[in-house]
């Protein structure tokens, strides 16, 4: 770790945040409470919606205008 | 193949990395003490650099890093408080859901960005499984039970386990919202102190009470037939409130909390009897819940103690920082013995999630072991005096042994402040000879000049002592306490000689928090002691963190000479070298 940590590629980002997305649904479908399932699903696509506009450089500073 | 684990802790408090080889404990550290910000929650990423560097790897090396809890555990944890006490989670819901849905949520993104790991090989352990491994697999006994006791992790705030040959096996817990660490925390809030910092504050200021407000307290946190315990919650927000932990009940039950920042009239003789009666409520207050904490702890352990069947118990989580609470665990509880890892906060889970994952998990053999906090950074002596010179400190070269130990006694002696940096810097809260401030504890002043000079810390609070070995008599260490003895863990009695000789370290109760330093542990430290002892009779040192209030225990010798042009202290011994305070010029005079 002495020099720069190799980054991953912006495709296995997106693969790991599905991954992410999938474990959290799962773990709440098999839990006690699946009733939470669509109000995560609503919040992920925010999440989503989030993570694009901070990584988009002309539309991160305006991001605490929509949230 | 060597087998690399690197355990990570982050992202609430107490960000550390600790890196273990084929089951060996080679390095770990707190991300605090590089980036000098107290209880860093970033990603270790500087704690995780050095570590890899001491082992002369790289990221590329690391087999498996595992993450000491699981964070979407954490999020269901938070999205169903928040639905359960709807409309009062309005005002948190939002910045929750920014904070996770922005940031902690896609951990495993950020470990793999920041440390260059591949993503299959990243891992979750539990907190509290973190925490409890943290304990038993640092601890000295074969098989014993395990308590974890603390805020809260993704839903445990209170859990037992067995410890043996066969791993770690969960017995029970106590789920959020009632939790011992957040109640102790809601009255530390509540008596003006810093949650996360002001815990031992509060401890402190207990010693000064009477618990006269533990029949109110007993209402609000009730012990259970089963062992657990259970919070009113109707006094306590910390489970849908942003900021404030107790409600409005709570000032009614118990009066009008005390202001941040407002002055300890009880050792101020011009204060008037107000402002005294003002301070001895408070006093009372932290006594009140020091006492029900302790009870509390009691109850859990003996109910541990049928269910598990162990004869020891090792302890971890933030509550079991909680000093006074372990003497009063080793003198009434049911363990014949304790063991409390020294590190047992949000740091200890990154050394816990590396051993969970190389005993627990990959199922390497293990034996107890006397456990050593000096794991983290040590020093470079040929750079520290080539940066000493370079800066101008007036600097004394004493490479013999006996010179060196020679002249810091004599410069105690004359009742000199001294900060005292040798060897690999500690894991935790707690300095233990490797990263200290020493002062000769003999006569009535030497805590004030420590406190007026350096430190700057409330007069309530007290300062602790290491003590060499042989003369363990100084203080009443428990039986059961044994095992605690040389890492400042618990609070016991110190005996009459110690009373007498040494008031600055002993509290208004008579009770003391010692160190006791053995040869083989710790041959330099215990060199000065004896020193010491040949000189006065007592072979103990006032020991307090090096560190100045607001910033985090020093980690370099350049930290260390930084705060030596910072405050009152007469010298720094940075291994071989007595380095004394800087010319004006480099004061900047």
């Amino acid at each position: 770790m002495s020099s720069e940590p190799p980054k991953p590629s912006r495709l296995e980002s997106i693969l790991m945040r599905l991954g992410t997305a999938g474990a959290l649904l799962a773990m709440l479908g098999r839990g006690s409470r699946p009733w939470m399932l669509p109000l995560v699903l609503v919040l992920l696509v925010i999440g989503a919606g989030m993570v694009f506009l901070q990584s988009v450089q002309y539309v991160a500073p305006f991001i605490y205008m929509v949230f | 193949m060597p087998q690399v684990t690197l355990g990570v802790s982050a992202l609430y408090h107490d960000a550390a990395a600790a890196l273990m080889i084929d089951g060996q404990v080679i390095a770990a550290a707190q991300e605090e003490r590089f980036s000098r910000l107290k209880h860093d929650p970033s990603l270790p990423v500087r704690a995780a650099q050095w570590c890899l560097d001491e082992a002369g790897l790289s990221a590329q090396d690391i087999d498996q890093l595992i993450f000491y809890e699981k964070p979407l555990r954490k999020f269901e944890r938070i999205l169903s408080t928040s639905i359960a006490t709807f409309p009062r989670s309005a005002l948190s819901f939002p910045r929750q859901m920014k904070a996770w849905l922005g940031d902690k949520l896609w951990t495993r993104n950020r470990l793999v960005e920041a440390f260059g790991v591949r993503p299959e090989r990243v891992g979750f352990s539990d907190h509290h499984r973190s925490h409890a491994a943290s304990a038993f697999y640092s601890g000295p006994f074969e098989r014993a039970a395990v308590l974890v006791a603390d805020g809260v992790g993704e839903w445990a705030t209170t859990s037992l386990w067995r410890g043996g040959p066969a791993g770690l096996e969960p017995l029970g817990e106590v789920r959020w919202p009632h939790s011992l660490g957040l109640l102790y925390s809601a009255m530390t809030a509540f008596l003006g102190f810093a949650v996360n910092e002001g815990e031992y504050k509060v401890m402190g200021m207990a010693a000064w009470g009477t618990p006269r407000y533990r029949e109110a307290l007993d209402r609000v946190g009730r012990l259970l037939p089963d062992g657990g315990f259970a919070l009113d919650l109707d006094h306590f927000s910390h489970h849908w409130h942003p900021t404030r932990a107790y409600t409005d009940r709570l000032v009614a039950l118990l009066g009008p909390p005390r202001p941040p920042g407002a002055p300890f009239a009880l050792l101020d003789p011009s204060a008037s009897a107000a402002a005294r009666a003002e301070s001895q409520r408070h006093a009372d207050l932290a006594a009140s819940v020091q006492s029900w904490l302790e009870d509390a702890l009691l109850h859990v352990i003996r109910h541990a103690h049928q269910r598990s069947g162990e004869a020891n118990l090792c302890l971890a989580g933030g509550v079991a920082l909680n000093a006074v609470a372990n003497h009063r665990l080793a003198l009434e509880g049911p363990f014949a013995q304790l063991f409390v890892q020294p590190a047992a906060g949000d740091a200890g889970g990154a050394l816990g999630a590396a051993q969970w994952a190389s005993f627990g998990v990959a199922g390497r053999p293990w034996s107890p072991s006397r456990f050593r906090p000096d794991l983290g950074p040590s020093l470079d002596e040929g750079r520290v005096a080539d940066l000493v010179a370079d800066l101008g400190f007036p600097c004394e070269a004493l490479p013999h042994e006996d010179a060196l130990l020679d002249r810091a006694a004599q410069d105690l002696l004359s009742g000199q402040v001294l900060g005292w940096v040798q060897g690999r810097a500690e894991l935790g809260p707690r300095a233990l000879g490797h990263r200290s401030i020493l002062a000769d504890p003999r006569g009535p002043d030497t805590a004030l000049r420590v406190n007026t000079r350096v430190k700057l810390r409330e007069p309530f609070r007290p300062f602790a002592p290491s003590i060499a070995e042989e003369q363990a008599a100084l203080v009443q260490l428990p039986p059961a306490a044994a095992a605690l003895g040389p890492y400042m863990t618990v609070a016991c009695p110190a005996s009459d000689r110690l009373r007498e000789a040494a008031p600055a370290v002993v509290h208004v109760n008579g009770s003391t928090r010692p160190q006791l330093v053995s040869a083989a542990d710790d041959p330099r430290y215990h060199g000065l002691l004896r020193r010491m002892g040949e000189a006065t009779g007592l072979s103990a040192l006032l020991n307090t963190s090096f560190n100045l209030k607001g910033e985090p225990l020093v980690g370099s010798a350049t930290d260390a000479l930084a705060t030596l042009a910072r405050c009152e202290l007469d010298a720094v011994y940075i291994g071989p070298l007595r380095v004394g305070r800087p010319p004006a010029r480099v004061l900047g005079g």
